[in-house]
């Protein structure tokens, strides 16, 4: 990098000042308190930033205006064109803006990346020279610097690497030491170990689960085999008690049985109930025969106190009364015919009178025949009047209908159109249709006609544009000889030119439509034709309309005629009609005085006389017949009085013709009432008798039943009887307990066998093995208690193992301090890497870079000594020189110069060394002060010659061997 | 209408991995919480009165198989009988079958056997379920053990496969058992696979459903968020799963922007973060700081603040833990010396083994570290550099 210009805009004292240095060596000349250290500290800013808080070094902004920092021009040497570092107030380090040669601007980190991250205390003790610094060379070039200043090349920041060393060792120690106790690692370990120790002990105390749970196990099938047996040995004592407790009713029961082992005592079936309702039956018995016998005696005498009544008395009076319903009838009989011979009388005089008979007529005759023919007659006159009745009507009829003919015939004769004016229309239509015909012809022609034309005129246009042609050449031919005096080829191909285009005319010309024309023309002679005709005569009808007119008026003609003739046939018929019906009535009226009746009657009224007359025959012939039965009556009642007079006078009965029938009835029910009584009696005797047989075969069977009852038992009285009934009843008492007993022991599950068995023993003996089983109960009872103690045991040690989470708890603890060592670990191993590698750097930069370096300063301080050191060595004492006579130096050892020289070779070696990392230019501060005008020499030629870097001298006296361009003096311009 | 839960992974009562010590009250926490998660999720189970449920293995965690986690198991599975619900139970890699049992579970319960079985139930409703399954005899892998699973050809009843194994192409690097593709697990036509071992709920297909439900509840800060388990609902024509959360202590990670640094600022900013967070319930979290400015703390005041916080949290209830603190620098560069010597060095594997085994050189020490494999070198050194910038931090 080399700088071209400084533009300071404020710093420190320096205002506004801008200087060119677009040199590889600038001097820069100034009197003291000129500005050169301001300048040096304004580059130094401009480049790594305004000096902070914490760096030894004033800030120097400018205290009388705001304007503080400035611009540098530099050239890079990857850079095109001069690159613009603008640095001025604003954060601490003051705001950055680069400028490129393209218009584009950067920013503070192009920058650091441009200068390869080197800071400002860096790039001090590299590129600048100052005299303090070349006082103490053996201070600040151990070879510990040296290294430093080669390993901090590339690097940024200003930690040293003693500092990190030594600060990563200390926190290694604080983490881990292999053989310590203290480091964090180290107590973690030792007290996971101690955890790792519980976590074995318990992991085996919880491997004890499993034994635990197979003696639970074991327990608990012992306690239920005891339980098992205890319950046994309860049922056993159970049994015992409950055999104490029916042992009693075991030797009743035995004691029973040995009672009944006899012969069963036997007894009729309620044998004592019975003998003494047979006892009181029969004394029963005796009682009811002896009060029958005395109600018999009674009736006896009753029966023979009756009297008998007569029975053929009895007969004749029933035979009367058997009469008396006929007797009835008859009287019934003869009032309804004497009513209804009166009725008839009165109804054939009705009659009479109807048909106006004075008397009756019994010899008139009515036959079928004369009513018949009264029947015809009357027809035959209907007929007459309905024929004579439609014949006027139909001559009416046809009388109008002529008079209507005639009208319309008067009135088609006047709508009649002549002949002569049909004949001209009919003319009229043939012309019109002619015409029609031509203009449709005519239109095809037309058309034809029109392609044709159009034909032959493309034709024609082809032949006439040839022809042209052919002229023009012709024409121009032409001219052209006469132009070349060939007058006679002119003339003729002139000539032929003009008579080819003469006859183009000529055909042009001969073109006309004749033809249509003609046409055109016989069409409109019709049209004239058709239009005279039309205005000469009036023919503005339809044909048709004319004929039918015509043919109407014929036929209506021929009808009028043919009614004119219908009239006068009907009026010949009506006379004949008239004629006859004359003849009907003159018979009718013959007919009226045969049958005697008013002449007057209508016609119509004769039939319904002849049917009244038959019905006052019939009538008076009915009147005659009933006459003939009232006698018949009156006779057959004369001979039942005269009859029954006499029969029963004997009997003391008086006749009257109205209560004989009374009378006979109640005598005959009289006599039946006595004849009932006796009949009674008799049957009631017979009764008793049969009643008192019976009782008398029960009082036997009675007392047989008895004796049987006595035999069954062997008894020969009462007394023996009863005793056997006694007897009977203590047995079945016996079998009665005994039965119960045994139903009783049978629920309680005694069988026979042991039931016999129990009752040979004695209830000591029972009561005795109670109590041995009871005793065994309780020995087992204690032994299980103690079973289940244990097995409480094992399930509280198995509950306690189960809700031990201990094992569980040191398992995490044991896991969190793992991790944790881990991530120390971690921390130790990382921190240990870093140092290695810190170190392996260091070593390598040893081994590798200083003996180039030392080397490379041995050359330059050879070089600039003229040859009279030889050696640069750094040994365990620091740095040493060797010189050409072989002696070594200490620095101190040194002229001051040559001192100074060794640093700048130095240096310069450094430099150059780290030519790879960073070219930046030097900045000198009058370091060559002590050295003589030989040696300033030497040191500028160097420097101006050897130096690839830009060096920037800054002294207060003027080295005048420098060319004025390569100097700045600044004394004037500051002021 | 079907319903179950598939659960995996309940690692009962495993311990915590957790960087620094923590007091009691946390800790009881931290052991009671996989015991609480699971007891919720029979709460659960209890209440929407499913059918059955499916534990897909790892039941137990083999670094603290204890008889409290056995006992406590028969108790929840006891519950289950009660309410007439069935377990279906295999064994993974961390509770293979030779671990052996101390006790015994209750008739509901079907554990499967290390060879492939099936076992069929009648659900409430009255369709045929069919399971299919495999427990680990021993901690291993068991890829042959997938051809065993039977095709379903006939397609009558509701058919579950249990597998406890890693999805072929998941990015676990570690204990990889059992891996399986997709294709072998559609070639058997099941209706739903319920997965086990990976411990980040996850959905492989949605038709067949896949699920991992992930673990019941986390362990470490890598397993944060939510846990839980699957409610499972459906038919043979498609199962549903719902994700339902049961953890007791929730893991996660927090940034936080810090204007300041100075020691009670910076602790009060970070006891009123805290105090936001606590209404989620109890947390364990990693926090870290983000400084946007120039102002530094030095290594003892950032571990006294560290201190103070850890004492708040002493006895909460919901507490909230802070794991980790860890302090980022917006603007402040890195050591750029060691970018120099990264560059030059650590590609040699030399150095990494000289640091690393400074420790596991140690015979009383080695037996608690992790396996060295498991020592990343980039890892070890981000964090020495960190742990460097904090001491250099004066």
């Amino acid at each position: 990098m080399k700088i071209t210009s400084l533009n300071i805009y404020g710093y420190g004292k320096i205002t506004e000042t801008e200087l060119n240095t677009d040199q590889d060596f600038v001097q820069i000349f100034g009197e003291n308190e000129a500005g050169k250290s301001t300048m040096q500290s304004f580059i130094h800013s401009i480049l790594f930033g305004f000096p902070t808080r914490k760096e030894q070094e004033p800030r120097r902004e400018p205290r009388m205006h705001n304007l503080y920092g400035g611009r540098l021009t530099v050239e890079f040497p990857d850079e095109n064109g001069p690159v613009e570092i603008e640095r001025i107030k604003g954060k601490v380090q003051g705001d950055v803006k680069i400028y490129l040669a393209d218009g584009t601007a950067r920013g503070e980190e192009w920058l650091n990346k441009k200068l390869n991250f080197i800071d400002k205390k860096t790039y001090r003790s590299i590129f600048s020279f100052d005299v303090l610094g070349l006082q103490d060379i053996h201070k600040h070039m151990t070879e510990d610097k040296l290294q430093e200043y080669l390993l901090r090349a590339g690097a940024l920041g200003s930690h040293e690497y003693d500092e990190m060393l030594s600060a990563i060792d200390e926190e290694l120690k604080s983490i881990y030491k292999k053989s310590g106790i203290n480091p964090k690692v180290n107590q973690e370990l030792e007290e996971i170990s101690g955890i790792n120790e519980k976590i074995k002990q318990l992991g085996e105390y919880e491997e004890h689960y499993k034994t635990l749970m197979n003696d639970k196990t074991k327990t608990e099938e012992s306690i239920n085999a005891k339980k098992d047996a205890l319950f046994q040995l309860e049922n056993i004592r159970k049994q015992k008690m409950k055999e104490v407790m029916y042992h009693k009713d075991i030797k009743e029961w035995k004691s029973l049985e040995d009672k009944l082992n006899i012969e069963p005592v036997v007894f009729p079936e309620n044998g004592v109930e019975r003998y003494e309702s047979l006892k009181n039956q029969l004394e029963q018995t005796d009682k009811d025969i002896r009060l029958r016998s005395e109600k018999l005696e009674a009736l006896r005498q009753e029966a023979a106190s009756i009297e008998l009544p007569d029975p053929e008395q009895l007969s004749y009076l029933e035979q009367i009364q058997k009469r008396e319903p006929d007797i009835k009838q008859k009287n019934m009989e003869y009032t309804r015919l004497s009513n209804a011979r009166d009725h008839l009388e009165e109804e054939i005089g009705q009659l009479r009178k109807d048909i106006g008979w004075q008397e009756e007529h019994g010899d008139v005759d009515d036959s079928n025949i004369v009513k018949d023919s009264v029947q015809t007659l009357l027809s035959k006159l209907d007929e007459a009047v309905l024929e004579e009745q439609y014949l006027i009507r139909e001559i009416d009829h046809l009388k109008s209908e002529i008079k209507q003919f005639d009208q319309e015939i008067e009135q088609l004769e006047k709508e009649q159109i002549s002949d002569e004016r049909i004949k001209v229309k009919r003319e009229l239509m043939d012309r019109q249709f002619e015409l029609k015909e031509k203009e449709k012809m005519f239109q095809l022609i037309e058309k034809d006609y029109e392609r044709e034309k159009r034909e032959r005129d493309r034709v024609k246009r082809g032949q006439s544009i040839l022809i042209i042609g052919i002229s023009v050449i012709a024409l121009l031919i032409g001219v052209y000889y006469m132009f070349t005096q060939n007058w006679l080829l002119g003339g003729v191909f002139l000539a032929i030119g003009i008579v080819t285009l003469f006859l183009l005319m000529l055909t042009n010309q001969s073109n006309d439509d004749s033809l249509k024309q003609d046409y055109q023309k016989e069409v409109s002679a019709l049209e004239n034709e058709i239009e005279t005709i039309k205005r000469n005569t009036d023919i503005d009808f339809d044909l048709n309309e004319a004929r039918e007119l015509k043919m109407d008026l014929k036929t209506q003609k021929t009808k009028r005629i043919s009614s004119n003739v219908k009239l006068e046939e009907m009026k010949e018929a009506l006379s004949q009609k008239e004629a006859l019906h004359d003849s009907v009535n003159t018979d009718l009226h013959q007919v009226k005085h045969d049958l005697k009746v008013n002449p007057n009657m209508e016609n119509k009224y004769i039939l319904d006389a002849i049917h009244t007359i038959r019905e006052i025959k019939q009538k008076r012939n009915q009147v005659m017949r009933h006459s003939v039965e009232m006698d018949n009556i009156t006779r057959a009642l004369q001979n039942f009085k005269g009859e029954i007079k006499n029969g029963i006078a004997h009997m003391g009965i008086h006749y009257d013709e109205n209560t004989i029938f009374y009378d006979v009835k109640s005598e005959i029910s009289r006599m039946n009432n006595n004849q009932s009584q006796y009949d009674n009696a008799n049957e009631q005797i017979a009764l008793l008798e049969k009643e008192i047989n019976v009782l008398k075969e029960t009082r036997e069977s009675s007392r047989r039943e008895i004796d049987k009852l006595f035999d069954y038992v062997d008894a020969d009285d009462e007394e023996e009887y009863y005793y056997y009934a006694r007897k009977h009843d203590e047995y079945q008492s016996n079998i009665e307990q005994f039965k119960e007993l045994s139903t009783k022991l049978d629920e309680e599950h005694f069988d026979y066998d042991s039931r016999s068995e129990l009752a040979n023993f004695l209830l000591a003996d029972l009561k005795e093995e109670e109590e041995t089983i009871t005793s065994q109960i309780d020995e087992f009872n204690e032994k299980l208690q103690g079973e289940q103690k244990v097995l409480a045991d094992k399930n509280a040690e198995i509950s306690h193992l189960e809700s031990d989470g201990k094992l569980s708890e040191l398992n995490h603890q044991f896991e969190m301090r793992k991790s944790y060592i881990q991530s120390l670990a971690k921390e130790y191993m990382s921190l240990n890497y870093i140092r290695i590698l810190i170190e392996t750097h260091i070593k390598a930069i040893k081994d590798e870079r200083l003996p180039i370096v030392i080397e490379e300063a041995r050359s330059i301080f050879e070089d600039v000594t003229k040859g009279r050191y030889i050696n640069i060595i750094y040994d365990e004492s620091g740095i040493q020189v060797r010189h050409t006579n072989g002696q070594m130096f200490h620095p101190l050892e040194l002229s001051q110069s040559t001192k100074e020289m060794l640093y700048i070779s130095l240096r310069l070696s450094l430099i150059k060394a780290l030519k790879g990392y960073y070219q930046l230019p030097l900045i000198i501060d009058d370091a060559f002060v002590h050295f003589d005008k030989e040696r300033k020499k030497i040191i500028m030629e160097y420097l101006r010659n050897k130096v690839s870097d830009q060096v920037m001298y800054f002294t207060c006296n003027l080295d005048a061997s420098i060319p004025t361009q390569q100097t700045i003096k600044l004394k004037e311009k500051v002021k | 209408m079907v319903s179950f839960i598939h659960t995996a992974d309940l690692h009962l009562d495993s311990p915590f991995k957790s960087r620094a010590k923590m007091p009691s009250g946390v800790l009881e926490a931290l052991m009671e919480s996989t015991y609480k998660s699971v007891g919720r999720m029979i709460d659960f189970a209890v209440e929407q009165k499913v059918d059955f449920i499916v534990i897909a293995g790892d039941v137990f965690d083999q670094s603290n198989r204890t008889l409290k986690s056995e006992i406590f198991m028969r108790r929840q599975f006891e519950r289950l009988k009660d309410n007439g619900i069935f377990a279906f139970v295999t064994h993974g890699n961390h509770d293979p079958l030779t671990d052996g049992f101390k006790t015994n579970w209750p008739d509901n319960v079907t554990v499967f056997k290390e060879n492939v079985e099936t076992n069929e139930l009648i659900s409430s409703k009255g369709e045929r379920v069919l399971l299919h399954g495999f427990s680990y005899f021993l901690d291993d892998s068991y890829e042959n053990k997938l051809d065993d699973y039977p095709v379903n050809t006939l397609n009558d009843g509701i058919h579950i496969g249990i597998l406890h194994g890693t999805y072929s192409k998941s990015t676990h690097k570690h204990e990889r058992y059992t891996e399986f593709n997709l294709e072998t697990l559609n070639e058997k036509l099941y209706h739903y696979w319920a997965l086990g071992h990976i411990h980040q709920r996850e959905q492989l297909s949605d038709l067949p459903p896949i699920n991992y439900p992930g673990n019941i509840q986390g362990r470490h800060r890598n397993e944060f968020g939510e846990k839980g388990f699957l409610y499972v609902e459906g038919d043979d024509v498609y199962l549903e799963s719902r994700f339902v959360p049961v953890h007791d202590v929730l893991f996660s990670e927090y940034t936080l922007d810090v204007s300041t640094l100075e020691k009670q600022d910076l602790y009060q900013t970070i006891v009123e973060f805290k105090h936001r967070l606590r209404e989620k319930g109890k947390q364990i979290i990693q926090l870290t700081l983000y400084h946007d400015g120039d102002e530094v703390i030095s290594d003892s005041d950032f571990a006294e603040v560290v201190e103070l916080l850890k004492e708040d949290e002493q006895d909460l209830k919901d507490f909230v833990w802070i794991d980790n603190l860890r302090l980022n620098f917006m603007h402040q560069d890195q050591i750029a010396l060691l970018n120099d010597i990264k560059r030059s060095y650590s590609s040699n594997d030399e150095l990494f083994k000289e640091a690393v085994n400074s420790m596991y050189m140690d015979p009383k020490l080695n037996r608690y570290l992790l396996p060295i494999q498991e020592m990343g070198k980039e890892a070890l050194l981000d964090e020495g550099e960190e742990r460097l910038k904090m001491l250099m931090r004066k």
